[in-house]
């Protein structure tokens, strides 16, 4: 089931970068484009219950998709997506702990 | 405590493997293992990029062509605007070459050697009697009474109120208009009174009925009163009525100006008497 999830979303943010990278760059009026994947990892990071791994990994392959297409050394995006990552779940943990210890 | 101890190694796990992780990526990028994958990753990708490039460059000239609709919208109102702008600073030039024309033609009659004058534009006409409204007044030192002509030095009339900006011009065709005149006859000179009629006529009274005048003599003014310069034109005889029972015989005459021509006019404001 996570394998499928995960498939699923690698393709969903690999058809992003690809919408990104060949379709979004010829509109110069956006002077600031969104990048799409970081978008839908941060999305899937604060979505996800706080036990779950599955926006830890999405990071990592998302940024390795958005690595293969960018020009930046090959890991760049990949890790900072994976410590973003890390960074939103432990932030998210801890205020949940707090709701708890409140309730 | 044997939690805690759990979370601990739990952590160095996750360090474990994400230095793993780097270690990889690093190793990755010094074999250049990484400009093989891009290759394959552009290969796979490739005919849904061309795809999408083509749609992103149709999909961003249309919208580039709607907002040149729109920059040449604002352009045409832009331009449209400075067109008035340019007509109206032809108009104020024709104005201006008008005015220079009649310059250069006073000029040319030598008027300003004979009299002081001062130049002045039409800017009204009174529709119930023969006067006209001219734009200097008494602030450019205009007078009662200055005689007012063409620059082809033709009288039109006497000023007969002054404002500080403007003045009232009375046409010698105004029926209080009373100016002594005479006609250049062969050998002599006959005069006698040019009067007002009203609606643009002049009648020349009081002319001796010994005196012999035809049509298409010449009317001018006379330095009688000292009223006026001498010779100004004032107009034509188109008509002569004799009687034998009046005591002077008078003629009809056409004055010598056309008030539909009537622009830039000269007030005399000195003249040698």
């Amino acid at each position: 089931m996570a394998l499928k999830k995960i498939i699923v979303f690698s393709l969903i943010i690999y058809f992003l970068i690809l919408f990104q990278t060949s379709f979004l760059v010829h509109f110069v009026l956006l002077r600031y484009l969104p990048n799409l994947a970081v978008i839908f990892v941060l999305f899937l990071s604060i979505r996800e219950k706080p036990d779950e791994k599955t926006a830890l990994i999405m990071s990592f392959v998302g940024g390795l998709l958005l690595d293969a297409f960018s020009a930046k050394p090959f890991g760049f995006y990949a890790l900072i997506f994976l410590i973003t990552s890390l960074i939103i779940k432990f932030l998210l943990r801890k205020y949940i702990r707090l709701e708890i210890s409140k309730a | 405590m044997i939690k805690s101890g759990f979370q601990l190694s739990k952590r160095i796990k996750f360090a474990i493997l994400l230095a793993a992780l780097a270690a990889i990526l690093l190793m990755i990028d010094y074999l250049g293992l990484d400009s093989r994958i891009k290759n394959a990753l552009f290969s796979v990708s490739s005919p849904l990029q061309n795809i999408l490039w083509e749609q992103g460059q149709k999909t961003n000239s249309f919208l580039e062509t709607i907002r040149e609709i729109g920059e040449i919208k604002k352009r045409s109102e832009e331009l449209e605007l400075k067109n008035q702008e340019l007509k109206a600073e032809i108009a104020r030039l024709n104005e201006l070459k008008g005015e220079n024309e009649t310059l250069r033609k006073a000029l040319n009659l030598g008027l300003e050697k004979e009299f002081q004058l001062l130049m002045a534009n039409v800017t009204g006409k009174d529709p119930f009697s023969d006067v006209l409204l001219i734009d200097k007044g008494s602030d450019n030192g205009i007078t009662v009474g200055s005689p007012v002509i063409t620059p082809e030095k033709v009288l039109i009339g006497l000023v007969q109120e002054v404002f500080p900006g403007f003045s009232r011009v009375s046409l010698l065709s105004d029926k209080k208009s009373l100016v002594s005149a005479q006609v250049q006859a062969e050998n002599e000179e006959i005069v006698g009174v040019a009067k007002g009629q009203g609606n643009f006529k002049i009648a020349f009274d009081l002319i001796p009925q010994d005196k012999k005048i035809r049509t298409g003599d010449l009317l001018v003014t006379t330095t009688l009163g000292n009223f006026f310069p001498k010779d100004l034109l004032i107009g034509e005889i188109v008509q002569v009525d004799e009687s034998d029972v009046k005591p002077f015989q008078t003629a009809q005459v056409k004055t010598a100006f056309d008030i539909e021509n009537l622009k830039a006019l000269f007030v005399i404001t000195d003249f040698k008497k």
